[in-house]
């Protein structure tokens, strides 16, 4: 990887949040709301509505307004959210593990069930197995997210009552153990802490939010496994090393699964914003207290600088993953060079 | 000894039955070279597979039988033909690029050859067995292209490299399927000059597949047309080349652009190959024939052995023996 390269990178990240804070910004200036009622408590007088808006910069013309969000935002200020009070990246550093250990689950799933369900479609083309995978992947792509999540915590939470339908953990759990919060994510943190019993009730909370969520990607990664290792197995060098005495199972997979591997990564990149919004609907009907549960109490208060600060950080985290996905797609295959 | 007999292979599409290969057969003796002549869609490649047992699933070997030392190829299953490909036969592609998968160094790919083919599970003696392989197809640098990638070979160097994976488990019967097409005129040379010396020195069984004529002679002690599917002429390079029997062949030679005979005598061949699944009648040349006769539209020739070859034309057939 040059330098050349990574500073390039790290420009055009620079220009997606400069783009998404500018957008982000206008789009909330200009929507006919009085956020300022918000911000100056119950029963205000006037008074007391024209303190807050001169507290939130409203009176101001709207490139003065924008002139102070850019230069406090690079500085590390994101603004108070109007709803919490609190600073606004204090409640999103708060709010985003929850939401990426959701979505990692999720592409965890959709990767270790997703490839597998693919080759198997591929190396049976045309039969019963693959005539099943197809029909599930696009059952799967296709399915409305916020839909299956209330069927699936209808059936799964209160009918069969066999997992729970809302939070991330049991608070009773939490306390009599005595477990801490280290990075955010639960799963890892209960990990570092060697506490069984937050790790179990993690991971028992995770698991029906997270199967929802991923049967978009899963769907897609069953999909395009299935087309792409069709496409290599066709290809003459997938013949040429059988014709040369390679048996059947190590062409399919050690050298035509390569050759799925980097594409179906590449794609679940691209896919990653979608399922982002898809996690927003997940965590709305569990209760999932992430980034979109917050962003969606945000939007619903006219809370801007929480929102302005949740689009900033899933546009950044989908360009991070992108580079990440880049840099794997290089690795995978040496005719990239990044 | 490679020994294909009456061999017929079809293709099962959508479209119809492709019967790519109708009735052919002949001999290959260790050491000794078999041209297959023919345009594009005359069943080349697709006799190529049957001989390396590696038809694809939409094929199959309807009649006759492809004997190398003895043993059928075509009466193996699957698990057979695994553990006879490389060993007992193997085959060269058109394309070099193509034939190697570009995410895995020539050392992966040849070392998983030489695991397999011939039981080497040490990594250092695979290593080795492919080291010795791209020596015997004289690569300069051997120990570099190993850990090469195949797009950092030039096309030249990636057939010679295919050839190594192919005689590295040590085949009896080597098919060279149109091996120098995609390679410019020097490098065509010297790889026809690689298969003969492999051919003498391994003594390979060497089937060379290509449409042009005028390269038969530089590796094959023996040649074969074949026009859609069918054998029209078997015989030695020399007699074939000189004193053709056979219209069609009379027609390739005519094909074949020499010095000796000066410019303006290249004749193209008038008319196309007929679509494979409505051949004609009779004889499937007679369409595009200068020699066509009434008969020849009704009856389907047999091969017949005449001056030291086989001839499948009607104008040597039977009661019209040697009228031409
Ligand atoms: N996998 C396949 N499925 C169906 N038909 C096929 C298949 N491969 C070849 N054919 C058909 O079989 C016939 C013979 O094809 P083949 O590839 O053996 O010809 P060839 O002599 O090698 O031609 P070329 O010089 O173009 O390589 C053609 O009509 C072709 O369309
Ligand atoms: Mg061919």
């Amino acid at each position: 990887m040059s330098k050349a390269y990574v500073a390039k990178r790290l420009a055009m990240l620079f220009m997606v949040v400069l783009g998404v804070l500018v957008i982000t910004f206008v789009i909330t200036r200009v929507i006919p709301a009085r956020p300022e009622l918000l911000w100056a408590g119950s029963h205000p007088t006037e008074e007391q509505i024209e303190r807050a808006r001169k507290e939130l910069r409203l009176d101001e013309p709207i490139y003065v307004q924008l002139y102070y969000y850019l230069k406090d935002f690079f500085t590390g200020d994101w603004g108070v959210s109007w709803r919490t009070r609190q600073p606004v990246l204090q409640d999103i550093m708060e709010s985003l593990p929850a939401t990426l250990e959701l979505v990692f689950a999720a592409f965890a799933i959709a990767v270790m069930v997703g490839i597998p369900l693919g080759v198997l479609a591929a190396v049976r083309y045309g039969r019963l197995a693959d005539g099943v995978v197809r029909v599930f992947s696009v059952l799967g792509a296709s399915a409305p997210v916020f839909w299956i999540a209330l069927i699936a915590q209808l059936v799964f939470s209160s009918w069969l009552g066999v997992l729970p339908g809302a939070k991330r953990v049991d608070e009773s759990v939490v306390i009599e153990t005595g477990f801490r919060e280290i990075t955010g994510f639960m799963i890892l943190d209960s990990i570092l802490q060697l506490n069984a019993a937050v790790l179990l009730d993690a991971l028992k909370h995770l698991v029906l939010p997270a199967l929802v969520l991923s049967l978009y990607p899963l769907g897609l990664t069953a999909r395009m496994t299935r087309a792409l290792m069709i496409e290599a197995l066709n290809e003459y060098h997938s013949i040429s090393l059988q014709v040369w005495g390679l048996p059947r199972r190590l062409v399919v997979y050690k050298y035509a699964l390569k050759n799925v591997i980097a594409p179906v990564i590449a794609s679940l990149g691209l896919s990653f914003g979608y399922t982002i919004i898809g996690a927003f609907m997940v965590e709305l009907v569990f209760v999932w207290p992430g980034i979109g549960l917050y962003a969606a109490l945000a939007l619903l208060s006219f809370d801007y600088p929480a929102v302005i600060g949740c689009v900033v950080v899933v546009a950044l985290v989908y360009s991070l993953v992108n580079m990440v996905v880049d840099i794997v797609h290089a690795s995978l295959d040496p005719r990239v060079k990044l | 000894m490679l020994e294909v007999r009456g061999l017929h292979v079809s293709y099962y599409t959508l479209g119809g039955v492709i019967r790519a290969v109708r009735g052919v057969s002949f001999r290959v003796s260790p050491g000794k070279g078999l041209c297959i002549v023919g345009e594009s869609g005359s069943g080349k490649t697709t006799l190529g597979l049957a001989i390396a047992g590696a038809l694809p699933p939409n094929a199959r070997a309807s009649r006759g039988s492809v004997r190398i030392d003895g043993a059928n190829i075509l009466e193996l299953g699957p698990e057979d033909l695994e553990r006879v490909r490389g060993s007992l036969v193997s085959m060269v592609f058109q394309d070099p690029a193509a034939s190697f998968n570009p995410l895995f160094t020539i050392g992966q790919t040849l070392g998983d050859i030489a695991r397999h083919k011939l039981g080497l599970a040490e990594r250092s003696e695979a290593r080795e067995a492919a080291l010795a392989a791209l020596r015997r197809v004289g690569m300069p640098d051997p120990e570099r292209v190993l850990d090469a990638y195949p797009h950092e070979l030039s096309g030249g160097m990636l057939q010679r490299v295919a050839i190594a994976a192919a005689i590295l488990p040590r085949p009896k019967v080597l098919v060279a399927d149109e091996p120098t097409t995609m390679l410019d005129v020097t490098l065509q040379y010297q790889i026809l000059k690689l298969l003969n010396r492999l051919k003498e020195t391994l003594g390979l069984a060497l089937v060379f597949i290509t449409h042009n004529l005028g390269i038969a002679a530089e590796v094959c002690e023996d040649i074969l047309v074949l026009y859609a599917g069918h054998m029209v002429e078997l015989g030695p390079t020399d007699k074939v080349l000189e004193e053709p029997l056979h219209p069609y062949t009379q027609a390739l030679i005519e094909c074949i652009p020499r010095i000796d005979r000066g410019p303006g005598r290249l004749k193209p061949i008038p008319g196309s190959m007929p679509d494979p699944r409505r051949l004609p009648g009779g004889c499937v040349f007679h369409p595009r024939c200068p020699h066509v006769m009434d008969i020849c539209r009704e009856r389907d020739p047999r091969p017949v052995a005449l001056d030291k070859r086989v001839v499948s034309c009607l104008l040597y057939n039977g009661e019209k023996g040697g009228a031409r």
